[in-house]
């Protein structure tokens, strides 16, 4: 019985060793690739003046998950509501977005582009959104 | 009635010919001093643009997600690799489009494509090698697979010799006087194989996640880097295939090296994969090694030119840093681009990264998230020009005139 702890034991070490080298690898780990952010700038390089119910079912889904950030659920928010450009409220809730964040994150990029919409987006912040896709 | 038929005969007969008539055959060669490969990973085609001019030649489409672009041991083909994000893995090979005979330029197009169990094996953009020929790595079956055909074409069979490797993993390898040195990252050793037989001779342990490696011309000796330390291995005379000593990396750091660069005399700087504030420099000249920090501004692709004279650091903010290859001293810095917003994790699903490659104090950058390349003069400290590719540009492979003519 004392063998078999002491094997279980140094089994559970050598996963938990490994899982710690594994991370320590950065290219070749599986990292977490921004998935809220990734859908919702594939969104926004889409829309011609509003949302489609695809794309407000999607954006909706993002809204309800417990694991979405409060950030992603005011920008995806922000995107439903979008009637040609961002209501006056979601234009508040996402400039206090862009004040808090660092401004070369994608959350504050995507909160910009969002705040600025105009019918349409223009051709620089299309490609921004599509490098975020781009890159995961 | 006769006439009539004789006629209508010609007429015809000319009708026919208009389809096929002589035309006039445009060279398609030219003349420039850099070609340089950009896999963009947009669409997964490799774009060659020609210099002084900076003009685009052409697009070759090869299956998408490149992971390596590499030139040929002799210089006449570019392999591209695909990453892993499907279940096929493929390598495609390129013709540079170098003519001998007329000393110029063609169009580079694709001359077959090849399926292997996970491709890799490449370092600093050339081609592993085994005996002079050019070798592909095959990380899913544990294999070397060495092409040995001298000149590779769309008909001929292709000759490869293969070499059995202890097991399926991420390889590092290098090659020695008569050996084979292959590092294995996960299973964290070096297996070093007789490069006639194939055999084993013996097995280097106790390197966990073995990532990166480089070698000492001068020495010989070849430099591993694991989890938290160097291994160290001698390739010739009484140090061949053996552990010469072991360098831990500088304390509190956090983190050990992935790549490595040659610097000015016998200095290597290397870095950690991921964005760092520093990177590390390695005097392999001094009777004992040890690692020294350079404090940087968090980067995202680093490279040294290619006479180790500078160390080039381009950071997340787009701003590329000039620092001496010897010391790490700052010399200049130069705006290159906007920010690259976010994360840039690269995975080995595909390239995402930028990449720098210079030549003669010119350094050709891939502004991934701007889909264009810069050209930068290096002593001046400027930008010459940008050159739109649109897409998501990423590796280089720089061939210059000057190193394929006699």
């Amino acid at each position: 019985m004392k063998i078999k702890i002491k094997s279980l034991f140094l089994t559970m070490i050598m996963l938990l060793m490994g899982i710690h080298f594994q991370s320590d690898v950065y290219a070749h780990a599986d990292h977490d690739k921004d998935a809220n952010v990734i859908t919702m700038a594939d969104i926004v390089i889409g829309i011609q003046h509003y949302a489609t119910a695809e794309d407000q079912k999607h954006l909706q889904a993002i809204v309800d998950s417990d694991s979405s950030t409060a950030d992603e659920k005011i920008i995806a928010t922000a995107i439903i509501n979008i009637q040609h450009q961002a209501t006056a409220g979601d234009k508040q809730k996402l400039q206090e977005i862009i004040v808090n964040t660092a401004p070369t994150s994608t959350v504050s990029a995507l909160a910009t582009i969002v705040h600025g919409f105009s019918h349409g987006i223009s051709v620089a912040d299309k490609r921004k959104l599509q490098t975020i896709k781009f890159k995961g | 009635m006769y006439r009539i038929f004789l006629i209508a005969s010609f007429l015809i007969s000319f009708n026919l010919a208009y389809g096929h008539g002589a035309v006039q055959r445009a060279s398609e060669l030219t003349d420039s001093d850099i070609r340089l490969f950009v896999a963009d990973n947009m669409d997964g085609s490799v774009v060659t643009i020609d210099f002084p001019d900076g003009k685009i030649i052409n697009r070759v489409s090869t299956p998408p997600s490149i992971m390596i672009l590499a030139l040929s041991r002799n210089k006449q083909y570019i392999y591209a690799m695909r990453g892993r994000d499907t279940d096929q893995d493929v390598v495609s090979i390129i013709t540079t489009g170098f003519d001998p005979e007329h000393n110029q330029f063609r169009k580079p197009h694709v001359l077959r494509t090849i399926t292997v169990d996970t491709p890799g094996g490449p370092r600093d953009d050339k081609m592993a090698t085994v005996g002079g020929y050019d070798a592909i790595l095959t990380e899913g079956n544990a294999e070397i697979v060495v092409l040995l055909s001298e000149v590779i074409d769309g008909f001929s069979e292709l000759k490869t010799r293969r070499y059995k490797l202890a097991a399926p993993d991420h390889y590092h390898y290098l090659e020695g006087e008569t050996y084979l040195y292959i590092g294995h990252l996960f299973n964290g050793f070096v297996q070093v194989l007789d490069r006639s037989s194939g055999e084993e001779v013996t097995r280097i342990g106790k390197c966990p996640m073995l990532h990166g490696m480089t070698r000492d011309e001068e020495s010989g000796r070849l430099f591993f880097a694991c989890a938290t330390e160097v291994v160290v291995v001698g390739t010739l005379g009484e140090e061949k295939a053996k552990e010469i000593s072991r360098i831990p990396y500088p304390d509190n750091t956090g983190r050990g090296c992935a790549a490595f660069f040659k610097g000015k005399e016998r200095v290597q700087w290397c870095y950690t994969e991921g964005i760092i504030p520093r990177l590390y420099r390695l005097d392999t000249s001094r009777d004992t090694y040890k690692f020294e920090t350079l404090p940087v501004e968090p980067s995202i692709k680093q490279n040294t030119t290619h006479d180790g004279k500078y160390l080039m650091v381009l950071s997340k903010q787009g701003v590329l840093y000039l620092l001496d290859g010897l010391d790490g001293s700052f010399i200049r810095e130069i705006e290159i681009s906007e920010p690259f917003l976010g994360d840039w994790f690269e995975d080995v699903g595909k390239a995402i990264l930028p990449d720098i490659e210079s030549h003669n104090g010119t350094a050709y950058i891939t502004l991934t998230h701007e889909g264009r390349i810069a050209e930068v003069d290096l002593e001046q400290g400027k930008v010459n020009r940008y050159i739109d590719l649109g897409g998501f540009p990423t590796r280089i492979v720089l061939l210059s005139k000057e190193s394929l003519v006699q």
